[in-house]
């Protein structure tokens, strides 16, 4: 919606009367003051009455109602302006101590006119019409000398005060029509901006300029009192001057007392004094005015009449004064607005190239959010970088955690991968849907976030295999990913047996990969859950949440729930996930010292970290898991300490030279990181105090998490007999020693392996599923693929990232000018794995490759020259250009020759 | 107080009056163009808002092009504007420190862009160039400095 200035100047005022008719009325004012002189003058009986029982009364209401319609129409400024209009004023700027006392004068000349009103004005006409033509001249003269209206109007004129007391908060607003252009002759201009000006001055740095205007406002309601309280005749000129001067004393005096003990911005005391001079004046001047008025148009005054035009007057007092301490309130605002900050012309050199360089329009719905971001970013990093509402997870397709709509040009996004399909399948939306952090912008496009019911289109792919009838009940232990995705595949294949899955935690199946959320969001679980709760529902799966498998019968094909009951099955699927390991640290458990899991876990720290009020943390673990908790923990603003066993961080998933640089990273962005730090105990005697490192050094915290790895959930399986090992022991099928029974999810251990990572339960699940119902599916592992998931890190490790064989070969490129890093481990011509740092778009790609297993081909020379363009075509052409070191070597022991370079730099 | 904004007389303005507070005044063209990477860009259409009065989220604004409003909403779905923030100017930058309130709307009157830095990506800029981030922070130091230090010498006039 369109503002309308605070204060607008008169040039901003809407002007609805023509110059013209302005320039007529100022034609008629003159020329009825110069009548009234006359009359004054020749027949000072009507001049008198007319002067004084009607005009003059009747001009503070003006000032009060419409001032700006007074300062276009008065005689005096219309003289004044008479040299200006017809360009022969001098054009002078006033000098500057006349600007200082200009005011003053104009004061002195009121305060003395008052008064000898009873001696001389409200009696004798032919003064009245010398001091009136006087004046004029004086305006003239003013003009004629001085530019704008500096000469009279906004300097000297006698009327300026009252008008700018009376007129502080026009009701009436009326542009000046004098001043074309302005010429900026007045300080804090009245004509210029009727409404700030008042306020500047009461606001005004020189505490002299204001303390004049102040003094006025205090002074007026005396000068009035003694005016109507003289009775005429009564005492000697002296006396009735010495009387005047005592009253507008104390009735400064009381201003200023006032001023001092009243606990009221500056401003409300002037405006009060100015409604109390104006009801004042009216108390006392009413009753005659409404008799001239009728006297004028020949009517008999109603008796009402008078009082009830003075509580009007009251009553509209009041709200002027509403609106003047609103004004003031508003003014203060506006003035105390910090300076602006500008940018240097270099900045705007750098704006200015980037905004030529242009960048892809992402318009996000609802709100028509319109974003300019780099081509190759992902939806999800835009509207996280933005502060959309979006969740994330494992931001590699595989949660389904941040679907989107796309609305617009779907075809400028990159193509989707096989994960992606998957998990959109899973999430039963249709046509049109994205995941958020797979979909890299190429070109402008409009998404929208909200889950738009039009793309929710539930599509069930038609039996794959020749399902086994006899199977009429399937249980399901576990609710995680790989319980859910087997579920899920058990229903798609067979239409109609009974699904029940056993929960131990307390929720539908949620985000585990983002439950760091919980620590540092105030979300809650919101947007965690992964399946709207229809989702079971619908699909006729019943599950048992809160509720644990406590044994299993193998021989009755029964298992027996917590609650006392037995269920029977046809088919069990063992997806009892893995909870986190704890190593031998003497005084575990302590209040304080905890690990990371699960979604109470994590909501039991953020309620730890309040309650406690920590201010330091722990992290036992500096792996995937534990660089995820200290950077939740730091955002929710805790000083924090990884402490890593090994040499690097990240030992899993990046060479020495990659943990470098995640190790720079990390600590500037203010997390510490020790290295080849192990905990032995933690102390403290209510709850976590400190904990002690094997090599004896202490480290005080508030809170410890351990974050070191996994432990498979056994139990169940080992106490039915079932073949375990670190996990539960499957075949290439996923099924166990048992008949019957499957296993998937970090709680299988294939071919000596527990994988502990999202995609690869997902991919058992579903084997073990479709092999349950009498499909024949092998599984021939996972490659495993990790992204970190801390803001302003793209690192990603895929597959193998050092070279095992004496043939590897290895590619590494290092550009230390933007700190990136990518490295390639090929094995016969094949990729088996590699590092990237700082090339996240890059990272697909690289997982496709590891996972195809095709040969490089031509690539293959191509990098061995040291050419990366042609493999990672999807990068972004401006960073492959401006590579910075090169660094490409072709050999495992080159290879090596780097990582022992970079080790010995660190020392 | 400043009260010069409602006194802007035509002659005054060949020469803007009160020279502005400059961000990062010696801050180089390769170092900006560092900077500006972190921040996000969102263009607005005029008549747009971009900062409801009492939102809370930390963020500096750098206007790249367009000219943008402060308003205070007032009764009657009526706004005014107090001030005027044209291409070139910063603004967001003591919530981004704070993290308070904002204290007034931000609206578009054209079209335009801004480029914004979300304490996050601060944090991430602080992550990658260190030493930019902290000359970042110091500037903001300094312009907050420089705003009390008028502050102090207005009230120690008496205001
Ligand atoms: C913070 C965090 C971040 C992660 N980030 C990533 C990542 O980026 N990439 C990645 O690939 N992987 C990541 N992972 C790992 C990933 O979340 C797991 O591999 C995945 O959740 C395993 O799924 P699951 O279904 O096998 O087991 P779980 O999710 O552990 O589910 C098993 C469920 O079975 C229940 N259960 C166990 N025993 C019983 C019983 N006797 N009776 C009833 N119920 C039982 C458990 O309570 C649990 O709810 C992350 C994990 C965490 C904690
Ligand atoms: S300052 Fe401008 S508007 Fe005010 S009287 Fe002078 S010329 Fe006219
Ligand atoms: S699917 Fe995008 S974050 Fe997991």
């Amino acid at each position: 919606m369109s503002a309308s200035p605070l204060f607008p100047n008169y040039t901003q005022i809407p002007t609805r009367i023509p110059l013209r008719v302005w320039q007529a009325l100022r034609v008629i004012s003159v020329t009825l003051t110069l009548g009234v002189a006359y009359l004054l003058a020749f027949h000072p009986e009507q001049g008198l009455a007319l002067f004084w029982k009607i005009l003059v009364p009747t001009l503070p209401l003006v000032f009060f109602a419409a001032p700006g319609l007074w300062r276009n129409v008065c005689p005096l400024s219309t003289a004044n302006q008479i040299p200006r209009v017809f360009g022969f004023t001098r054009g002078l700027t006033l000098p500057v101590w006349l600007k200082e006392y200009a005011f003053i004068f104009g004061m002195a000349a009121l305060f003395v006119a008052v008064p000898t009103r009873h001696l001389l004005f409200n009696t004798d006409g032919r003064a009245v019409a010398i001091l009136l033509l006087g004046t004029l001249a004086a305006a003239l003269f003013g003009g004629l000398l001085f530019k704008g209206k500096s000469g009279w109007c906004s300097t000297f004129c006698p009327l300026l005060p009252v008008q700018r007391l009376y007129g502080q908060t026009p009701w009436v607003l009326i542009p000046n029509s004098h001043c074309n252009p302005c010429v900026g002759c007045a300080k804090n201009c009245y004509d210029f901006n009727p409404q700030a000006a008042y306020l500047a001055d009461q606001y005004d740095d020189d505490l002299h300029y204001r303390g004049y205007r102040r003094f006025f406002a205090g002074a007026f309601p005396g000068l009035i009192w003694a005016y109507f309280t003289t009775i005429p005749g009564q005492e000697t000129a002296l006396a009735l001057y010495g009387r005047f001067a005592f009253t507008v004393i104390i009735s400064t005096g009381l201003f200023f007392f006032l001023d001092t003990f009243l606990k009221v911005t500056r401003a409300k005391l002037t405006a009060i004094y100015a409604m109390g001079s104006l009801n004042l004046f009216y108390w006392f001047v009413m009753p005659g005015l409404v008799a001239a008025y009728a006297g004028l148009l020949g009517l008999k005054p109603v008796e009402w009449l008078t009082p009830a035009l003075q509580g009007g007057l009251i009553v509209a007092s009041i709200g002027w004064l509403a609106r003047s301490f609103h004004h003031e309130y508003l003014f203060r605002r506006a003035a105390t607005e910090p300076q602006t900050v500008g940018l240097s012309d270099t900045a705007k050199r750098a704006l200015a190239r980037q905004d030529a360089q242009g960048g892809l329009q992402v318009t996000f719905q609802p709100g028509d959010v319109q974003i300019i971001a780099q081509p190759g970013k992902t939806l999800l990093e835009v509207a996280e970088a933005n502060n959309m509402p979006i969740e994330s997870g494992c931001r590699m397709g595989m949660c389904g955690a941040d679907p989107i709509t796309v609305l617009e040009n779907g075809d400028h996004l990159s193509p989707m991968s096989d994960e992606e399909k998957a998990t959109i399948a899973r999430l039963g939306r249709g046509e049109g849907t994205r995941m958020a952090c797979c979909a890299r912008i190429q070109g402008h496009v409009c998404v929208s976030l909200s889950a738009d019911a039009a793309s929710v289109a539930v599509t069930v792919p038609p039996p794959a295999i020749a399902v086994d009838r006899a199977i009429k009940r399937v249980v399901i232990v576990g609710n995680g990913i790989a319980g859910v995705t087997a579920a899920d595949y058990v229903r798609r294949n067979h239409p109609d047996c009974a699904i029940e899955v056993i929960s131990r935690e307390a929720h539908h199946l949620y985000n585990r990969m983002a439950i760091t959320r919980l620590i540092y969001g105030r979300s809650a679980m919101a947007g965690l859950y992964l399946q709207p709760e229809k989702w079971y529902e619908e699909r006729k799966i019943s599950v048992w949440l809160n509720t644990r498998a406590l044994t299993i019968d193998p021989a009755a094909r029964q298992i027996k729930l917590g609650t006392g009951e037995y269920l029977d099955y046809d088919r069990l699927i063992l997806a009892t996930g893995s909870r986190s390991l704890i190593p031998p640290i003497e005084n575990f458990g302590l209040p304080g010292s905890t690990v990371l899991r699960e979604a109470e876990d994590a909501m039991a720290i953020r309620g730890f970290a309040q309650q406690h009020h920590c201010r330091a943390a722990v992290i036992g673990g500096g792996g995937l898991l534990g660089l995820e908790a200290a950077y939740a923990l730091h955002k929710l603003g805790l000083r924090v300490a990884v402490l890593e066993r090994g040499e690097r961080l990240l030992s899993r998933q990046l060479d020495a030279r990659a943990a470098e640089f995640l190790t720079t990273y990390l600590s500037a962005l203010g997390l510490q990181i020790v290295l080849s730090a192990e905990v032995q105990a933690v102390h403290g005697a209510e709850r976590i105090e400190s904990v002690v490192l094997k090599d004896g050094r202490q480290i005080y915290t508030d809170l410890f998490l351990t974050c070191v790895g996994i432990n498979p959930n056994v139990e169940l399986a080992r106490q039915a007999g079932i073949a375990t090992g670190k996990g539960v022991i499957v075949d290439d099928r996923m099924a166990t020693n048992i008949t019957g029974i499957y296993a998937a999810g970090d709680a299988a251990e294939f071919q000596g392996r527990v994988y502990g990572l999202w995609p690869a339960s997902v991919t058992q699940a579903e084997i073990a599923a479709i092999n349950a119902l009498g499909g024949d599916r092998t599984y021939t592992g996972t490659v495993p693929s990790t992204v970190l998931k801390v803001a302003g890190v793209d690192v990603a490790s895929v597959g193998q990232f050092e070279p095992e064989q004496p043939a590897d070969e290895v590619f590494v490129h290092e550009n230390l000018q933007d700190t990136r890093y990518r490295k390639l481990v090929v094995r016969d011509g094949v990729v088996v794995g590699g590092i990237l740092f700082g090339y996240p778009q890059d990272h697909a790609t690289l997982t496709a490759i590891a996972k195809s297993g095709k040969p490089l081909g031509a690539n293959l020379e191509a990098l061995r020259k040291g050419d990366w363009s042609e493999l990672f075509a999807n990068s972004d052409p401006a960073s492959s250009q401006k590579t910075g070191a090169l660094v490409s070597v072709d050999t495992a022991d080159a290879a090596t020759r780097i990582m022992l370079r970079s080790t010995k730099r660190k020392n | 107080m400043d009260a010069s904004g409602f006194f802007d007389y035509p002659q005054d303005s060949a020469e803007p009056a009160q020279q502005a507070l400059v961000f990062l005044p010696e801050l180089g063209e390769e170092s900006w163009a560092i900077l500006l990477s972190f921040t996000q860009r969102r263009a607005f259409r005029a008549g747009e808002e971009l900062l409801h009065i009492g939102d809370t989220g930390r963020a500096l604004y750098i206007v790249g092009r367009g000219t943008l409003e402060v308003v205070l909403p007032q009764k009657r779905g009526r706004l005014l504007r107090i001030a005027h923030l044209s291409g070139g100017t910063v603004f967001g930058e003591q919530a981004f420190l704070d993290g308070q309130a904002r204290s007034a709307t931000v609206q578009a009157v054209t079209d335009g862009e801004v480029h914004i830095l979300s304490l996050e990506s601060f944090e991430m800029l602080a992550g990658r160039h260190p030493e930019l981030a902290r000359i970042v922070l110091m500037d903001l130091g300094r312009i907050l400095s420089l705003r009390l230090r008028r502050a102090i010498a207005m009230a120690a006039k008496g205001l």
